[in-house]
């Protein structure tokens, strides 16, 4: 078998294990279904909400944190639903959900779920501040695209381990993009298969063309909000080396993006502590089995 | 900069760098205020989940060297394959710098 029916055959099998990956809970259809009846109440919400225990105490957890910063304690899912939002904990419901799935991923070689997911955080907690900055209204959105902006490297990880080891080996010794790595050796990039698990998923085009795109924040050349604002905070939280993007290098400055997002001069010195404090908290909370 | 500081985490001496409010915006406690032991109860009692206090530093800030700073420059730039070209970048760039100066182990 010549290298291009090697990476065929990769390929076909990837795509099978995509197809194969479990699908969301119900708990977030259910949810999607009862957030878009007009007539739905903050009652109907929390009682979908309240049917996943663990997905109660971490929504709480979350609404107690610095990310929000409430200064009355939440202590029930009515209130936090409340004091959240209907669309914004659909969110954050996406993301736990998300990160349940990937409960079982295991350590490579020179990578670890957990670094993974911290590099995540910290590119949620940034872009929610990016798009905050920019006047967008659910900044939740943001924040949960950056958090599961990996899902295409957390699958490899879990699919085929030893080959995934040895292209995340090759990213950190060497002057090359994870992705690039990733072309070469399997045909494929981890933000591909990001997309396809959203569209396996059915989750909104906006999100998948980000997740698919966030290494430039273009889409078939336009621009793209939301993975513009994915591919800012991917270099800033690689700069500031929180937790593990997989390779050594700071991805590249699609510098286009500026003319198309205004944010101040002193945007990332001023609003530090608060990314800084949002991924520290997001990491202990979330990671906490 | 202001940290935020949950119920069981406050301890007396913390000041704080934002008032204490209820829930119709009216101030329990001014900000600048020193935390005393007498404060947790009633913390507890108006259900606050927590407080945003100055930290150590906020009006100085960390020394760090111009050595540290060279070394983390230095750094950082063999892992970058771009330059920092407009005052948004230099900006993130230096919050870079100091950061991973700050956590240098």
């Amino acid at each position: 078998m010549n290298n291009k029916e090697t990476q065929q055959k990769l390929i076909n099998n990837l795509m099978v294990k995509v197809n194969e990956f479990p699908t969301l809970p119900t708990i977030y259809s259910k949810l999607s279904d009862t957030i878009n009846n007009p007539t739905c109440s903050a009652a109907d919400v929390a009682e979908v909400i309240s049917q996943d225990q663990a997905a109660v105490t971490k929504i709480l957890k979350v609404a107690n944190s610095s990310v929000y910063g409430f200064v009355r304690k939440v202590t029930s899912i009515d209130q936090a639903v409340v004091y959240i939002g209907f669309q914004q904990i659909k969110a954050l419901v996406l993301a736990l959900s998300v990160i349940k799935l990937f409960d079982n991923t295991k350590d490579i070689k020179n990578l670890t779920p957990d670094g993974l997911w911290k590099y995540s955080f910290a590119v949620g907690s940034i872009s929610r501040l990016i798009a905050k900055t920019a006047g967008e209204k659910i900044v939740e959105d943001y924040f949960v695209a950056g958090i599961i902006h990996g899902i295409g490297k957390l699958l490899l990880m879990t699919t085929i381990p030893p080959i995934y080891e040895k292209i995340v080996q090759n990213a950190k010794i060497s002057d090359e993009y994870l992705y690039v790595v990733e072309r070469k050796v399997l045909g494929i990039s981890h933000m591909k298969i990001a997309e396809m698990l959203c569209d396996k998923w059915k989750l909104p085009k906006t999100l998948s063309n980000a997740l698919a795109n966030y290494h430039t924040g273009f889409v078939d050349g336009r621009f793209q909000l939301m993975s513009s604002i994915i591919h800012i905070s991917t270099v800033t939280a690689s700069m500031l080396e929180l937790g593990d993007s997989g390779m050594k290098k700071v991805p590249m400055l699609h510098k286009e993006v500026w003319k198309h997002i205004s944010l101040p001069d002193d945007f990332f010195t001023k609003n530090y502590q608060i990314f800084y404090n949002d991924y520290r908290e997001m990491s202990s909370l979330l990671l906490s089995k | 900069m202001p940290e935020y500081i949950k119920i069981d985490e406050i301890k007396p001496g913390m000041i704080l760098s934002e008032p204490v409010q209820n829930n119709f915006g009216q101030t329990m406690i001014p900000k600048d205020f020193t935390i005393e032991e007498k404060h947790l109860r009633l913390f507890k009692l108006w259900n606050v989940a927590g407080i945003i206090i100055k930290k150590d530093g906020d009006d100085k800030k960390k020394e760090i060297s111009p050595e540290q700073i060279k070394k983390m420059k230095e750094k950082l730039e063999a892992r970058m394959a771009w330059k920092s070209e407009n005052s948004l970048e230099n900006n993130l760039f230096s919050c870079a710098i100091r950061h991973l100066a700050e956590n240098e182990q």
